[in-house]
């Protein structure tokens, strides 16, 4: 074949696109045979095509929806960052403070956001408010993870070379602490970032009169089952563009990751 | 100074959750000032335990350490280490890691200039004269090695302590490494303490070898080596120097081992 007289940036470059093509032609392939083949019921699972002219068809809405979406996670997204790096440094650097605090914010992670979503409104009105502060409560945790994590963890003959060299504790935090915890930090950014789209989802579904949750939500409620698919694409699609953002800007920032001996 | 740096009868423990090890029990040994020394014994026997007792990062548990006559009772500030792992700053470059400790140690040491001329000029004693603006992954490990010598003489300290430092090197850059090093002792007016488990390499490398036994740690053994200075690597292949290895070597380890 003409395999031969491809260059190897050539094959590489193919060798990294087809998978991932192959995998999605996959599921077109199996949607297709299940609704026209298989002839599943629309009401459960709408054409592909159905699903492709509603997104078109409704671009200006799912635009203006998607928006409000984006809009409330970034801003989530922003004061989460600031939440976790925080607490992800106070409690990275003092003992006493891990043990006082860490165990509380576990406990509180793993309350089911949607229980907290109504306390929320009570507490904060309707919209846009409610969603923000449950995209902050999702987003903060793997960033203060993360962020503790590096911190905290770093050579114990680094440590005592660094003090043999009259470092105190407070330099080294600063100095070395910071500086490793940069990349285990910007790789939170992609879960995160992730979770607070979630967060601000979930909100919506319950109590929001626009954005992605609420049209999802309006959509099943009314068997609307093309634009429910289409407004899931949509989510699906916010998420992707927010994972290979903060995977770009993870390479470039913490490029000393990448090229060591880590 | 003859009794620059003094272990006096010390035993040191770790405690851990087992219970506690005695790493070192009544280890004595006297270091007179500028001399070079190696400390040398069997893996777990207590030599690193006695670099970070001499630099002050551990107390010890019994007796006393004394360095220029005063009692050690926390961090020296006049030291200079390097491990085993060069343990260099991977988002810095050559240059700033070597120049690290002067960013560590208070007070002011000289305006920028000065400093990056000092450390350039400690990277062309190691042959890294081009290197000063590389990152340490774009060095080889013995290079790497290289810089963290650099780094534990930039701030010309009076003690430089070596736990191992060449021992992840492969036998021909570990050879290099000993000329360099020698180079960077005979230039300071320092006081050289060498951990490890080569005897070759402690017998090229320094005036006296001490001979550890295993834990608990103590000096069982000391030989003087006079061969002149500066040693070429052709000094270890002479019958003097195999007769000062050999007689090393029969006290470590806790056994004799006769038929050498």
């Amino acid at each position: 074949m003409g395999w031969r007289r491809l260059s190897t940036a050539q094959r590489d470059t193919i060798g990294r696109l087809l998978p991932p093509l192959v995998a999605v032609a996959i599921v077109v392939v199996g949607w297709e045979f299940a609704t026209q083949v298989a002839r599943v019921p629309a009401l459960l699972l709408p054409d592909l095509r159905d699903v492709a002219s509603t997104l078109w068809e409704s671009r200006q809405s799912i635009l203006g929806h998607a928006l409000v979406t984006l809009q409330r996670t970034a801003v989530g997204l922003a004061v989460g960052i600031i939440v976790g790096v925080s607490l992800g440094l106070a409690v990275g650097y003092s003992a006493i403070i891990y043990a006082a605090i860490y165990p509380l914010l576990t406990a509180f992670y793993c309350i089911p956001k949607q229980a907290l979503v109504p306390i929320f409104v009570v507490w904060v009105g309707f919209g846009t408010p409610p969603a923000i502060i449950t995209a902050v409560i999702t987003a903060f945790f793997p960033v203060m993870v993360n962020v503790a994590t590096g911190v905290s963890t770093i050579n114990p003959d680094l440590a005592d070379l660094l003090k043999s060299f009259g470092g105190s504790k407070k330099q080294i935090f600063l100095k070395v602490g910071i500086p490793t915890s940069l990349p285990y930090f910007f790789s939170s950014l992609r879960v995160s970032g992730i979770s607070a789209l979630i967060g601000v989802v979930v909100s919506e579904m319950i109590a929001s009169r626009e954005g992605v949750g609420y049209m999802v939500l309006m959509a099943g409620v009314e068997f609307r089952t093309p634009l429910l698919f289409a407004y899931v694409v949509t989510s699906a699609l916010l998420g992707i563009a927010i994972y290979a953002l903060f995977t770009v800007a993870d390479r470039r920032l913490a490029w000393w990751a990448y090229r060591g001996n880590r | 100074m003859r009794d620059y740096i003094v272990l006096d009868n010390v035993g040191f423990d770790y405690v851990s959750q087992r219970g506690r090890v005695a790493a070192l029990q009544d280890a004595g040994m006297t270091i007179g000032r500028g001399d070079s020394v190696a400390i040398v014994g069997p893996s777990g026997c207590g030599k690193s335990t006695v670099l970070k007792l001499i630099a002050g990062l551990l107390s010890p548990s019994a007796g006393e350490v004394r360095v220029g006559g005063g009692e050690v009772r926390g961090p020296l500030t006049n030291v200079g280490m390097a491990f085993q792992n060069p343990l260099l700053l991977p988002w810095r470059t050559v240059a700033d890691n070597v120049l690290l400790p002067f960013e560590l140690l208070p007070g002011s040491h000289g305006s920028r200039r000065e400093l990056a001329e000092r450390a350039q000029g400690l990277l062309e004693k190691v042959g890294l004269r081009d290197f000063g603006n590389k990152y340490p992954w774009e060095l080889s490990g013995g290079m790497q090695q290289r810089v963290s010598l650099c780094r534990a003489l930039v701030h010309n300290p009076e003690i430089l302590l070596l736990d191992e430092p060449f021992g992840s090197l492969d036998a021909f850059t570990r050879e290099t490494l000993w000329l360099a090093t020698q180079d960077l002792w005979t230039a300071r007016d320092c006081t050289l303490v060498l951990v490890t488990h080569d005897i070759r390499e402690a017998v090229f490398l320094s005036n006296t070898v001490f001979v550890m036994s295993p834990r608990p740690g103590r000096i069982v053994y000391s030989e003087h080596v006079n061969f002149p200075r500066p040693r070429m690597l052709a000094a270890c292949y002479t019958e003097r120097f195999g007769e000062i290895f050999r007689s090393i070597r029969r006290h470590v380890g806790g056994e004799e081992v006769v038929d050498l």
